[in-house]
């Protein structure tokens, strides 16, 4: 009999909020969180940012987002102290916090040769899952994901993939990213940054707008959280990843991969796809995204497929999107309602649905949170409302 | 007049062919095997999406000019000639 | 699950049996300079690695995508399977940063706005493991990992869980780690030359348990294991790790020494004897033992 997963924390960080409650709030006020328009110190282009308003510092930014996102996840699953010989493993995605990406450090190195080594001995302290492991001791397994922007829905995949292996007792899982200029610079390069906020799924979407942030949940065994006198009403149902392997930078034409962790996804939960109330897509309000994974998601749900991308109220926060989404996804099943898809105006006639515009009430047990990122990964995570528990 | 003009098209078109082989990594295409008119994409070189952003990029650094939209990316990508042709005309008001 | 396909790119060469007849010739490669601006020597992967044929359609492809590409290659084998069920998990521990700095410099050079896409895309983590997935046109779940510590020995076992799982028939489980002149400094500057580093790519074809020698990951050494090699990660015990690694002399200093280890390992199933490297015989299970400050990983064939 396969192990449960259930979801036993939630925590998060966002320009929609500095946790659940703020983020919630943001929802349901209606209105897009104040963005900061060339906010990170030098970009040349001004584009819209959406940035975290709790005060953290710039350096190391995105291990302190992870760890306050962590600490908030924790709390809500009771384990801020961790009971000796519990088994917490930690699996988390990033982009930034990856790589020796310091611009000053370089700057130094190729003027002079001889640059402060403050950057390096920051960098091999630990990757960023290895050092949440030490300040929140995780004597689990510990794996940094960096699969671009499906990092925090990987993330979860590994979690599940542990669990049933009975590697750990629980996982901290998610994704955590700072604004750099180095992604900021690059999807310009790109051409798929919007000068306007952007509008997923719209009619006149044109590119995204980045972000920052961390979403980190607590994966429980249902039989350890049960142990400890822990209960939740999300379950963790299935998992699914497929790669397009088409192109290094464009996702494949008609969304194969997509739709084939959709349906990875759905075969691990058992269900059916009439039994989604709803998905929480990645929605980058690029031209291309929304229009393959809008069709993706079209041939796998029907045109009637509820959907909406949160990316209106955080941007595209990179790693730390499939964390941060997540955590939404699972709020909406947990309070019952589906915050509405912001920034959206018109149809586009290549897309067959409008995205959820309204606060729409949950119908149904089941949600699919998904994400698709550079080099064609491809990841979609099943999340279910357990009837029946408190 | 039009041999002038000419010389100087025919100048871009050569320094756009070098650009292209060497910043597109064009490993099995060489500078003389890539003609005026044939398409740059969908054509025997084998460009993509990311070679047509790349090329804004060569643009910007080697000729100082910018293509904000890729609407005009796509016009003016057709083929060597029309690039150089399209350089010029900004480089020359 | 067991191992039927390895692939390396080092120092010695691309191939599998030119690690065998590095080992086997009991003279370590010479190391050299990165560059002029860097003095400490290194032991690169050789120059005409990346003129091989195979890499001729990855004209984009970056130093490390390459080596991972090769290694990968001949660690697949041109194997058919299922593409929706074939896996592919790429280790590292400081990735690309070579086409880090690259585009770091060009940020510096010619500015936000005129920063290449072609490098940036290169420059994130996902890039090598996509051109892989692209070449043997697998459609099955793909993973990239950076850590510090372990991040092949938690690369093998998540193969291992995928494998049970029923995920994947078929993991392609790879390390790469790279030099640059950047890294290089880094490593002298906070080591001087106690360390050669290294570079490499080095790929295991796994799939569920079934004829040939198993591999698995646990934390603690086999007592009945007839050859051990030691893989010592901990950053300050610079003296044990040039005195208990002669291996290191082959390899350079490794983040991902593990994976190279397990390359060593297969060849030692297969009946080769390096006395330089492993003087003990290998009829048993062989193991590679990383340790880590107070963690370790402990990879056992048998």
């Amino acid at each position: 009999m396969r192990e449960r997963v259930i979801l036993t924390g939630l925590g998060v960080l966002s320009a929609a909020g500095d946790d659940v409650a703020s983020s919630l709030a943001t929802f349901q006020g209606g209105t897009r969180p104040v963005t900061q328009a060339g906010k990170l110190a030098g970009l040349e282009a001004q584009f819209p940012l959406f940035a975290v308003t709790r005060d953290l510092p710039a350096v190391d930014r995105t291990y302190h987002l992870a760890v306050q996102a962590a600490r908030q996840a924790l709390s809500d699953a009771h384990l801020e102290q961790v009971p000796k010989g519990f088994r917490l493993g930690v699996c988390v995605g990033t982009t930034v916090a990856c790589q020796l990406n310091d611009i000053p450090f370089y700057r130094m190195y190729r003027e002079t040769g001889q640059p402060p080594l403050e950057p390096v001995h920051r960098f091999i302290a630990g990757s960023l899952a290895e050092r949440l492991a030490e300040a929140l001791q995780a004597q689990g397994p510990v794996m940094t994901v960096v699969n671009a922007c499906s990092s925090g829905t990987d993330a979860a995949g590994v979690a599940v993939s542990w669990l049933r292996a009975d590697l750990c007792d629980a996982v901290i899982v998610g994704g955590a990213d700072e604004l750099s200029k180095i992604p900021s610079s690059g999807f310009y390069s790109l051409s798929v940054k919007s000068p306007a906020l952007c509008k997923p799924f719209d009619r006149d979407r044109q590119g995204l707008n980045l972000g920052e942030g961390a979403g980190i949940a607590i994966f429980e065994k249902e039989a350890s959280a049960r142990q400890r006198g822990v209960h939740s009403v999300i379950e963790v149902s299935g998992f699914g990843a497929a790669a397009d392997g088409h192109h290094l930078t464009a996702p494949h034409p008609e969304g194969l991969g997509i739709e084939q962790a959709i349906r990875f996804a759905l075969a691990d939960a058992g269900i059916t796809p009439e039994l989604i109330d709803f998905v929480n897509a990645h929605g980058t309000a690029t031209r291309e995204n929304d229009r393959i994974e809008g069709n993706a998601l079209a041939r796998v749900f029907g045109s009637s497929v509820r959907v909406v991308s949160t990316k209106g109220y955080t941007g595209h926060t990179l790693g730390a999107a499939g964390g941060i989404e997540l955590v939404f996804t699972a709020l909406a099943l947990r309070e019952g309602w589906i915050s509405p898809n912001i920034g959206f105006e018109n149809q586009d006639p290549e897309i067959p649905f409008s995205p959820l515009q309204k606060i729409t009430p949950v119908s149904k047990n089941y949600a699919l949170s998904t994400s698709l990122a550079f080099g064609g990964n491809n990841a979609a995570v099943i999340l279910c409302r357990r009837k029946g528990d408190a | 007049m039009m041999d002038a003009l000419e010389t100087k098209l025919a100048e871009i078109r050569q320094r756009l062919k070098e650009l292209l082989v060497e910043n597109l990594n064009l490993q099995d295409v060489t500078v003389e095997q890539i003609s005026d008119d044939s398409p740059l994409f969908g054509g025997d070189i084998g460009l993509d999406s990311l070679d047509a952003v790349e090329i804004v990029v060569i643009l910007q650094r080697h000729f100082g000019v910018e293509i904000k939209d890729m609407d005009i990316g796509r016009r003016v990508f057709q083929s060597i000639r029309v690039l150089a042709e399209y350089i010029y005309e900004k480089t020359n008001p | 699950m067991i191992v039927t396909g390895v692939g390396v790119v080092g120092a010695g060469g691309a191939g599998l049996e030119n690690v065998k007849v590095l080992l086997q010739s009991a003279t370590p490669p010479q190391p050299k300079p990165i560059s002029a601006r860097e003095a400490l020597p290194v032991l690169q992967v050789p120059a005409e690695v990346f003129k091989h044929p195979l890499l001729s359609p990855v004209r984009r492809a970056d130093r490390f995508s390459k080596m991972s590409l090769l290694a990968a290659l001949e660690a697949w084998q041109g194997r058919t399977a299922d593409p929706a069920r074939v896996g592919i998990i790429l280790a590292s521990a400081c990735g690309p940063h070579a086409t880090v700095f690259k585009f770091v410099n060009d940020l510096l050079e010619f500015g936000e706005s005129q920063s290449s896409p072609t490098v940036f895309s290169q420059s994130v983590h996902a890039a090598a493991a996509s051109m892989i997935a692209t070449a043997i046109k697998s459609h099955g779940p793909v993973l990239n990992v950076a850590d510090l510590r372990f991040p092949f020995e938690t690369a093998l076992e998540l193969a291992d869980a995928w494998l049970k799982e029923g995920r994947c028939d078929v993991v392609l489980v790879g390390a790469t780690e790279e030099c640059s002149e950047v890294y290089v400094h880094a490593v002298s500057r906070l080591w001087g030359d106690r360390f050669i580093p290294g570079e490499g790519a080095f790929f295991f074809c796994c799939e569920r348990e079934g004829k040939g020698p198993g591999v698995r990951v646990q934390h603690m050494p086999l007592a009945r294991a007839t050859c051990t090699l030691e893989n010592n990660l901990s950053l300050g015990n610079v003296a044990g790790c040039v005195q208990n690694q002669s291996w290191v002399n082959y390899s350079g200093s490794l983040r991902i020494g593990g994976a190279f280890l397990l390359a060593v390992a297969e060849l030692l199933r297969r009946g080769e004897r390096f006395e330089g490297v492993c003087g003990g015989a290998s009829e048993g299970p062989v193991q590679i033992v990383s340790r880590c400050g107070d963690a370790q990983r402990v990879i056992v064939v048998e």
